[in-house]
């Protein structure tokens, strides 16, 4: 099913575009979800999440990129689940009080925090924009989808050793572009 | 996480659309292999209506797919499974003690409350006028009817013991109550147990990790072991606790590993050219590479994080980046190759401009670090490390001893130590290994019951329910899993047990063995002892209709 007929699903509130959904990108949300969280039925949880999560905010969304879309919301509902459980994990100490406090945080943020996010995220993408098609792949499917590294090798016939040193020498990279664009984290 | 690495991170979710849609990898995740989505759209009208009613569904212990009613005997295995409730037990059998039990099932935590908007900006004291005004305009946009209600989905228990002693003398008894935890929620979890409504002061015993591991893809990776599994039904726990000897473990002392004698190598003060990305000198990294036979020879580390391992050629690699000035190891991380058995030979220790470990890594000149070699014993080496290791997790003011025994049991058990490590913990590398995971753990209270006489033993505690994920479609989304155990794990004779439902109106029934009835009133019934499993499963009265 197309992207469109789909969204045009959630605009109708017909649930089978939750099937839909599941059944084109549930594998690449899981598999995004997982590589994050390392759990199966946390990542289950998450994708479901996912569906729910596009059901409350489509309408009156119409997103372009329905796999970035969904990418997106699963990849900020696993990194929320690993501080939740990384601060349980830390018992008492500063996780908790962190994740307590961030009860206090807006949820809407700052429109200065916007602004940094969104200067940081263009700057990234410009320095990505300057990289070599596979090193670009090889970035983001690490750093935005989560895929493993020895994964990431198969997919690229080099040996896992091999795709570290790329992406370190990645990192190295964008922290030097980061420095010389002046943005501070 | 850094607060600067965490803002990059989140930074990477406001890349474009065209960038995620070109660079999806292409690594291709396995099938999944369920999915019941056709029920969803009506939970969702469910979760509308019910907003801010039912909170507090934190996942547990892991589990399984959930199946309503298809378990042992009829009771559901949840996915997140949160464990029976144990009968008491005697570190020693006691033919003089006699014993009847109830139990009763509080759902007290089920009335809602409510939380107005108002309140909960007051509570928010650290905050100026303005900030907490700030939260309070939040929250009347959230909750326009000015506040919430909240409940949880646990139950209090109260499991009460009559002991009569039917001997003519006074009989001292060491009692043990089990429960089941993680080390990490044990404050949540951790029954009273009183005498007499006396509190009697406990000494905590725990068990093993109580759980499995699996393959990443579960059944499809039979072989597997990268993954935890944890107990998904009371038959889990009574595969554990029948023979005796996780109790026995348990009682006994920890393992002892003073008598194993270990080799050091330990690495101070790195050195290597500074970082230099056009010179070609992108992570300057320090590679140990030895000779050993891995049959005679057992390799633990500290602060390496990169190996290769070849048995066949009796070599293994270790390597780590060397910190750089500003970072916060620089000048002050060590580093440990702990030998077990027969020393390694042929060490060299050499410097490469980036951490590859392949042939053709340009070696970097240079490098270097300060090696001590000396003789411990992995006792010595771990109660040293183990606080290093806590310190960089954050898990500060943890009980040491409790949790250097689960760790040392862990690392012993599934660990390069045993004779089939995991796949999960098989680099040797001691960061890796956890010691906090679910477990069967027991309060230890010495009671006196004088001739003739009874005292009244309670054990109070909040139990969690077990449930299925929200939004999975199952037919057990929105039914919590209350079980108990009559004889399990216990020598205590009981002579009679009951069971006492409140249900505090919140609740529909919608699986059990009690012979609860609501509708007739029948709320306290008397337990069958050859019945071992008695559970109760159930749903927010009215939430069955609306489905």
């Amino acid at each position: 099913m197309e992207d469109a007929d789909i969204v045009a699903l959630y605009w109708q509130r017909d649930q089978g575009a939750i099937t839909a959904s599941d059944e084109k990108y549930g594998t690449l949300c899981h598999s995004l979800s997982f590589n994050i969280l390392q759990t199966h039925e946390d990542a289950e949880e998450c994708v479901n999440d996912t569906w729910h999560r596009a059901w409350d905010t489509m309408p009156p969304q119409k997103p372009n990129s329905l796999r970035a879309y969904f990418c997106r919301i699963v990849r900020n509902l696993s990194i929320d689940r690993w501080r939740s459980r990384y601060s349980q994990k830390r018992g008492e100490g500063m996780g908790s009080l962190v994740l307590e406090l961030e009860e206090c945080v807006p949820a809407v943020p700052s429109a200065e925090e916007q602004w940094e996010t969104e200067e940081i995220s263009a700057a990234v993408e410009r320095w990505l924009r300057q990289q070599k098609a596979e090193d670009r792949r090889l970035f983001v499917s690490r750093y935005f989808y989560g895929a493993a590294v020895r994964d990431l090798a198969a997919g690229l016939g080099g040996s896992p050793n091999g795709a570290a040193q790329r992406l370190r020498r990645l990192r190295q990279s964008l922290r030097r572009a980061l420095e010389q664009e002046g943005v501070t984290l | 996480m850094s607060r600067e690495s965490e803002r990059l991170l989140e930074a990477m979710n406001s890349l474009s659309d065209t960038t995620l849609e070109e660079n999806v990898p292409v690594t291709a995740g396995k099938k999944r292999s369920w999915k019941k989505w056709a029920a969803l759209a009506a939970s969702l009208a469910v979760v509308v209506l019910g907003v801010g009613i039912f909170t507090g569904f934190i996942p547990l212990l892991g589990g399984r797919a959930g199946q309503s009613g298809s378990g042992s005997g009829g009771a559901s295995v949840f996915m997140s499974y949160a464990g029976p409730v144990f009968p008491l037990t005697l570190r020693e059998e006691n033919a003089a003690i006699e014993a009847q039990r109830n139990i009763t099932l509080d759902f007290a935590p089920w009335v809602p409350v409510w939380i107005s908007n108002q309140e909960e900006a007051n509570s928010c004291t650290w905050l100026t006028e303005e900030e907490r005004q700030e939260v309070l305009e939040l929250h009347n946009e959230h909750f326009p009817e000015g506040g919430r209600y909240e409940s949880s989905t646990d139950i209090l228990v109260t499991d009460s013991y009559t002991l009569t002693n039917t001997s003519a003398e006074d009989q001292h008894l060491t009692v043990l109550y089990p429960f089941v935890s993680g080390l990490e929620n044990l404050e949540e979890n951790r029954p009273a147990l009183a005498a007499d409504g006396a509190e009697l002061e406990t000494t905590l015993r725990m068990g093993t990790y109580a759980g499995g591991f699996e393959g990443v893809w579960g059944a499809d990776d039979p072989e597997g072991t990268t993954n935890l599994v944890y107990p998904h039904s009371w038959t889990d726990y009574q595969a554990l606790l029948s023979d005796g000897s996780y109790l026995e473990n348990a009682l006994g002392p920890g393992p002892d590993v003073t008598g194993v004698p270990v080799i050091v190598y330990k690495l101070t003060n790195p050195y290597s050219p500074e970082r230099d990305e056009e010179a070609g000198i992108t992570n300057p990294t320090l590679r140990v590479t030895f000779s050993l036979d891995y049959d005679r020879t057992t390799i633990l580390t500290y602060g390496f994080h990169g190996a290769s391992y070849d048995r066949e050629a009796g070599v293994m690699m270790q390597d780590f980046s060397i910190p750089q000035p500003g970072q916060p190891d620089y000048g002050s991380k060590e580093y440990y190759l702990l030998v077990l058995g027969a020393d390694v030979e042929n060490m060299t220790i050499q410097g490469y401009a980036n951490g590859s470990l392949e042939e053709d890594a340009p070696k970097l000149e240079g490098c270097g670090a300060t090696v001590e070699r000396y003789e411990s014993d992995l006792d010595t080496m771990l109660r040293q490390l183990l606080p290093l290791i806590w310190e960089e997790a954050g898990q500060e003011g943890a009980d040491f001893e409790m949790y250097y025994r689960a760790f040392l049991e862990q690392l012993l058990a599934y660990g390069v130590l045993s004779d089939e490590p995991v796949e999960r913990y098989d680099t040797g590398w001691l960061e890796f290994i956890e010691g906090g995971m679910v477990r069967v753990c027991w309060l230890e209270a010495q009671v006196t019951v004088p001739a003739g006489e009874t005292v009244s033993l309670t054990a109070s505690m909040t139990k969690a329910g077990s449930y299925d994920f929200d939004c999975t479609g199952t037919d057990n989304v929105g039914v919590c899993g209350y079980d108990l155990v009559t004889r399990l794990g216990s020598n205590l004779a009981c002579s009679a047990q009951t069971a006492t439902l409140e249900d505090r109106g919140q609740i529909e029934i919608v699986r059990q063995n009690f012979g609860f009835d609501l509708e007739q009133g029948t709320a306290t019934v008397t337990l069958d002892p050859a019945e071992e499993h008695y559970y109760l499963e159930v749903r927010a009265s009215g939430a069955g209709k609306q489905q």
